[in-house]
């Protein structure tokens, strides 16, 4: 499989992920290889083979709607890198 | 014979008969810690004085006869991906190299309750990703039989503390043959219970259909008596499995008479090291003079279990770190223009060069286009290899291979090129994608004194089968008595 510099490029952005142009080029032929190596799946008949979707075979797990003891505030904003009024800090995101 | 040499089950014993105190065993091991622990450099955070009120704590009760489990006040340390209240759980990241985190793993309850002396939080591949502990972003932690070779990973820090008697037991994680491969080359035993068996509440998430904790420790017995201890459902954990009441001690009997072993030729074959196939089919002749039927037989989709590995779990990592976005916790970047670049900047700086290329590795393989071609048809080939095991259990008991194609290799022998990297898992990720139980356990050395690992794996929770066979094995040689000279 021919993976592209623009491939590439394209993938760090879906996943929120800058590339340096220094590090294009090797991230590129490490994929290349990786995705290479994956195509070896291609050589296996699958016809009528259902995907495994789930590691084991447990139908929906529910509980009860009752309320139970949570985290207190302090706690839960306690690794936050930026708070402000007992929230989370954060950069404008809706323009 | 110094205390934080012998096994959790010959301290159990001591401290039963009050020969020995848990204060003085964890003194002897802390005292280890600061004799070896600059060679081998094992542990991210050290919870020391922790650990010693813990074992004062366990005296006292044992002294006023307030109940206790086998395991109370025997020391052990966890990996640094399981969630531990108020401790810093670094998961061996920059991302996370100050969180804290505000809830204990369901697992480190469970060495709570039971009053174990927590030590510390030992070193990994930053978020279980890697095969020799050099992926971590602190340090490199050394192979305790040889302080210029790697201790395997991703689970690194946690075999080689049992390995270098820094801790009598750990807990690890496996999601590809992360406990079972650094097992191998420390020379220590090292399990991945069946999917499901133990739960993964506050284990960071690397790829959730295939990661589960279990213990390392210095033989079988403990290896057992750890599991008692960690195993059961938790509500909190809704992909863990309700298992009757298992004892797991009590399948430590001597006795393969009758017990069908398979072992898949494909796994003795082309790079697997000479020495370790000796050393496998060694094991094989031993169990055989112990009464075993062994017989070869082919696991067709053997060679396709890798591939499917990398793109299942890249394809899952990659949904599950999509959470380090440098909001909520972890690391943020200091410059940034607005949101967006405030995600990319914190993630490309937050994460080490593996868990980009999986990452990226993963997003790919989910994207439009190519989802059929690479995540489906690997889900596809992973429901053949389930099948393929099935139809083996069908005539074995338990099935043998080599826990790792090769015996330690250098630091930095291998990380440069990705792939090769890969190829430590050939003969472990086939468990994982078959969600069966898995143990290693050491079966020889090799030229350069290097230990060299078996793996044994069963049905689902089949655990006692597993244990049954590795004990017998054990009894029978003496390759868990060996210790490296540090």
């Amino acid at each position: 499989m021919n993976i592209t510099k623009d491939d590439v490029m394209y993938v760090a952005n879906l996943a929120r992920l800058n590339v340096s142009d220094g590090e294009v080029d090797k991230l590129t032929g490490e994929m290349e290889s990786i995705i290479d190596f994956a195509d070896m799946l291609a050589e296996v008949d699958t016809k009528d083979i259902l995907p495994t979707n789930h590691a084991m075979d447990i139908s929906n797990v529910f509980r009860d709607d009752e309320i139970k003891l949570s985290y207190t505030r302090d706690e839960l904003l306690s690794n936050a890198p930026s708070k402000m009024a007992g929230c989370v800090a954060v950069p404008k995101v809706i323009e | 014979m110094e205390l934080y040499k012998l096994t959790a089950h010959e301290l159990s014993d001591m401290l039963k008969s009050g020969e020995v105190s848990s204060e003085e065993i964890t003194k002897s091991v802390i005292e280890r810690i600061e004799n070896t622990e600059d060679k081998v450099d094992c542990y991210i955070t050290k919870t020391l004085e922790t650990a010693l009120e813990t074992a004062k704590k366990v005296d006292e009760k044992r002294a006023k006869g307030e109940e206790l489990t086998s395991l109370s006040g025997i020391p052990a340390a966890i990996k640094d991906n399981i969630c531990t209240k108020g401790i810093k759980t670094t998961c061996a990241s920059k991302m996370l190299e100050n969180f804290v985190p505000p809830y204990n793993a369901f697992v480190t309850d469970k060495l709570n309750q039971a009053d174990i002396p927590v030590l510390g939080k030992v070193n990994m591949d930053e978020f279980a990703m890697g095969s020799s502990t050099e992926n971590s972003y602190f340090k490199t932690t050394k192979n305790p039989y040889d302080l210029e070779r790697v201790p395997g990973g991703s689970s690194g820090g946690s075999a080689a503390v049992v390995s270098s008697d820094e801790a009598v037991f750990a807990l690890g994680s496996d999601t590809g043959g992360s406990i079972r491969q650094p097992a191998s080359l420390c020379g220590v035993v090292g399990l991945k219970p069946t999917y499901g068996l133990v739960s993964r509440f506050g284990l960071v998430a690397f790829a959730s259909s295939l990661d589960q904790i279990g213990p390392l420790s210095k033989d079988v017995t403990d290896c057992a008596m750890v599991l008692n201890l960690i195993k059961g459902h938790d509500v909190k954990d809704t992909t863990s499995v309700n298992v009757d009441n298992c004892d797991y001690t009590k399948s430590l009997i001597n006795d393969v008479k009758g017990m069908k072993i398979g072992v898949p030729s494909d796994y003795l074959g082309e790079g697997i090291q000479e020495e370790v196939k000796t050393a496998i089919l060694n094991a094989i002749e031993t169990y055989k003079s112990l009464g075993a039927d062994v017989e070869y037989f082919d696991l067709k989709a053997a060679k396709y279990a890798l591939p499917a590995y990398y793109i299942i779990s890249s394809a899952e990592a990659s949904s599950n770190l999509a959470r380090y976005d440098g909001i909520k916790y972890g690391y943020r970047t200091e410059n940034f223009e607005d949101l967006t670049d405030l995600y990319k900047k914190t993630r490309s700086e937050g994460f080490g060069s593996e868990v980009k290329r999986r990452i990226m590795l993963g997003t790919y393989a989910l994207s439009s286009g190519y989802y059929d071609a690479y995540y489906k048809k690997a889900q596809q080939v992973r429901t053949i290899i389930r099948n393929d095991f099935e139809n083996a259990f069908s005539k074995f008991d338990v099935v043998l291979t080599p826990t790792a194609p090769n015996t330690a290799f250098k630091i930095g022998e291998k990380i440069t090129d990705p792939l090769t990297m890969y190829l430590e898992d050939i003969c472990t990720v086939s468990v994982n994608i078959a969600s069966l139980p898995a143990i290693s356990l050491p079966c020889g050395f090799d030229k350069y004194n290097l230990p060299i690992g078996m793996q044994l794996i069963s049905r689902t929770f089949d655990e006692s089968t597993l244990f049954r066979t590795a004990y017998t094995f054990e009894q029978n040689t003496d390759f868990h008595t060996i210790r490296p000279s540090l």
